[in-house]
């Protein structure tokens, strides 16, 4: 019984020394989260506002627009889907043979269709 | 000490622990870049349509930018709840994680309901229907299972909720739980480019 309560003792200590690691982790996880947010609020913002204005011609919006939505997909990818985590190596290779795939297909639809 | 059951029992990542969970995540991240596929086949038919109006109305004089901000905003605000979420499930909170989970389907609706809004006001008001013109057809096959995703999401989390709500966290459910998270994600990304492409560029000309 006493050698079992000392080393449910020690297992807790390791357990709440790990648990603070990954608290602290969180912490800053969750204040990177928020920023990742608020950014991606203001590149909504500014492409409508790029849209909305005459200011800027009309063939620099649409790069200027899609540069922001390509901005925005690495946050989302990276940030809120966590693929920069580790263990992610086999869904990066899924999803970006994904999108190398997409962007062959959109470029040859745009590009047949007449 | 019952607000306090945080941090314990649980690994650190609950989703990828057990080998049925390391599978799911694997798998749905290839599904995922399946549907990246589907969905770009289906842009690149619109981007190759957008301008055969057959004589009706242009994107130009049908899309009203504050409706589309405002939908955009809600799912952008969802993608943030499911965050909230994933970090509840991280870290053992399951109520919590529900909690924001129902948020996220709520939200979810509230953009499905703009969607519903803004379909029959197009099809009621200006007569721009699937079978307008070529550019209907692609406006409403892309936009159109976008929104069917988002419905998709809406019923899968209700059910999940429904489901294992008194099953509470564990390694069995943490996976199911995390993967919607990401599927709703991807639905945020896909709208990114539908805002992007569809209605800003079409506002452009």
């Amino acid at each position: 019984m006493a050698h079992h309560e000392g080393h449910d003792t020690m297992s807790e200590h390791d357990q709440s020394h790990l648990d603070i690691h990954h608290k602290i982790a969180h912490e800053k996880e969750f204040k990177q989260q928020i920023v990742s947010f608020a950014m991606m609020i203001f590149l909504t913002m500014i492409a409508f506002v790029a849209v909305a204005s005459d200011a800027i011609s009309d063939a620099f919006t649409v790069i200027f627009i899609m540069i922001l939505a390509g901005i925005q997909l690495v946050f989302q990818l990276y940030m809120f889907m966590h693929l920069s985590h580790k263990g992610h190596q086999y869904p990066a290779w899924g999803i970006f043979f994904g999108v190398f795939v997409a962007g062959t297909c959109v470029v040859a639809l745009m590009g047949m269709i007449w | 000490m019952k607000s306090n059951e945080a941090m314990t029992k649980l690994p650190a990542n609950p989703e990828r622990a057990t080998l049925d969970g390391k599978n799911k995540f694997l798998g749905f991240w290839f599904f995922l870049g399946g549907e990246t596929v589907l969905f770009a086949s289906l842009f690149g038919v619109y981007l190759g349509l957008r301008n055969a109006t057959n004589g009706g109305v242009t994107s130009n004089e049908l899309f009203e930018l504050p409706l589309v901000f405002i939908a955009t905003m809600l799912l952008l605000t969802s993608s943030l709840t499911s965050v909230f979420a994933t970090m509840a499930l991280k870290t053992n909170h399951f109520k919590r994680m529900i909690g924001w989970f129902v948020v996220t389907g709520l939200l979810g609706l509230g953009f499905l309901g703009l969607e519903i809004y803004e379909f029959n006001h197009y099809v009621h008001e200006y007569g721009h229907t699937i079978k307008s013109s070529a550019w209907g057809s692609a406006f409403y096959t892309l936009v159109g299972t976008h929104g069917a995703h988002v419905f998709m999401g809406i019923s899968w989390i209700t059910l999940l909720i429904i489901r294992n709500l008194r099953r509470g966290m564990d390694l069995y459910t943490a996976p199911k739980f995390y993967l919607f998270a990401l599927y709703w994600h991807f639905i945020d990304v896909v709208w990114i480019f539908i805002f992007t492409v569809v209605y800003l560029m079409g506002k452009v000309g």
